[in-house]
């Protein structure tokens, strides 16, 4: 599920990611950044319940390919467990930004945001 | 206690149930006999300092205790092992836990409570069938019995040692907000991995709670910084970026920087700073705040 926010895109990641969810997802965050200007996206994880080390990796590209057409990446709202899973699991989490909630990351947005996204 | 758990403990201590029968069968005569026996046991109890600690300046519970043992006897001898033997055999170590009873003075006890009662049913041989039979039963019982309490001893201890480790774990992470969006953790003692998951836990909740948006660990009083211990910090500041805050590690001393460095453990970008000081102006920097006007506002 995705909304926009003036220039800024949030897709909201679902209870549970099931097969497909994140080609949909990729098909419609880059799709969207192509279509009109976006100046961020925002990847919602408060509803997931688990993101395991490949799906986070798959989420992590992502958001590199959307770094790469001019756009903020941001993960909000990732779970205390969710976190403990994934260093738990050792991935890698070079070049992310994320915030704990969405308003946190629409603050950051609005006030904090250096003019350019620093590259994944 | 299920009734096959019974069979089970019963099996495992060899008594049968020719023991509890050959005990039931001598069960009246020395049912007559308790009052002197409990006596004996507290003629010999006198002789320790024991008996000072725990009956030293009170008759009444001298005299309570005195009761409970002849009816703790009393039952001994009807040798009707059952769930509700076991119960009572745990209330009595749970009340030996309660009053901290040494295991020492208790063993002690049960062996002069053991051979009292042999010594008595030797006394009456001729008038009993089987009368050593009689006492090696009396004897296997006597082991079950001081097992029951003593496991329900050590049951209360464990308990007690492991929730005096959850009140240490508690005490030992406190994380605390110090500023608008700044939190602190002082880290003393020995960080395993363990610890680090609880530290991991309490500062992610504690994150989350007041969205914070730098952490500061101060690891000064860390007392042995070695690869894992390294590798764990480092789990953490990734760990709170996934929440948005950043990690700044305070209190690094010269040879922590030189294990550090000689252990070629890579700290890629974690801010570290050598005291919490400089931690703390960092962090108010990051939250927007001027650590000069803070000194400003003070003197004025």
């Amino acid at each position: 599920m995705s909304t926009r926010l003036k220039h800024n895109l949030i897709i909201t990641l679902p209870d549970y990611i099931g097969s497909g969810t994140l080609s949909a997802l990729q098909e419609t965050a880059l799709d969207s950044i192509q279509r009109s200007q976006t100046s961020a996206v925002i990847f919602d994880c408060s509803a997931t319940k688990l993101i395991d080390a490949i799906e986070f990796e798959e989420l992590r590209k992502i958001a590199f390919m959307a770094e790469v057409l001019g756009a903020f990446s941001i993960f909000a709202g990732l779970r205390p467990s969710t976190i403990k899973f994934l260093i738990d699991a050792d991935v890698d989490v070079t070049g992310v930004r994320a915030f704990a909630g969405i308003d946190a990351a629409l603050d950051y947005l609005e006030t904090g945001a250096p003019p350019r996204a620093p590259q994944f | 206690m299920a009734l096959s758990s019974v069979e089970e403990i019963l099996t495992k201590f060899q008594i049968e149930n020719e023991d509890l029968e050959r005990i039931r069968r001598v069960a009246p005569l020395l049912k007559n006999e308790l009052a002197q026996h409990v006596d004996s046991f507290y003629v010999w109890l006198r002789n320790h300092k024991e008996f000072k600690v725990y009956f030293g300046s009170n008759p009444n519970r001298l005299e309570r205790v005195r009761k409970l043992q002849i009816d703790h006897w009393e039952t001994f001898l009807e040798a009707q092992i059952d769930e509700e033997w076991f119960e009572s055999r745990r209330h009595v170590g749970a009340v030996h836990a309660y009053i901290d009873l040494p295991n020492e003075i208790y063993f002690a006890g049960m062996s002069m409570s053991g051979k009292s009662l042999v010594e008595r049913l030797r006394h009456h041989k001729s008038s009993i069938e089987q009368a050593e039979e009689t006492a090696d039963s009396i004897i296997k019982l006597i082991f079950l019995d001081s097992y029951v309490v003593v496991e329900e001893i050590t049951r209360i201890q464990r308990e007690k040692i492991s929730s005096s480790a959850r009140a240490m774990m508690e005490m030992s992470t406190p994380v605390t907000p110090i500023w608008d969006g700044i939190l602190l953790l002082p880290l003393l003692g020995i960080l395993d991995s363990a610890r680090t998951q609880d530290v991991m836990d309490k500062t992610l909740h504690k994150i989350s709670e007041t969205r914070a948006k730098v952490f500061v660990m101060d690891i000064s009083g860390v007392s042995v910084m070695d690869t894992a211990v390294a590798n764990q910090l480092i789990k953490i500041t990734k760990a709170t970026q996934l929440m948005g805050c950043e990690t700044i590690i305070s209190g690094l001393s010269p040879s922590v920087a030189k294990t550090l460095v000689e252990l070629g453990v890579n700290i890629g970008e974690v801010k570290t700073t050598a005291t919490l000081r400089d931690s703390f102006e960092l962090a108010l920097r990051a939250v927007g705040i001027d650590p000069a006007q803070i000194v400003d506002r003070r003197r004025a």
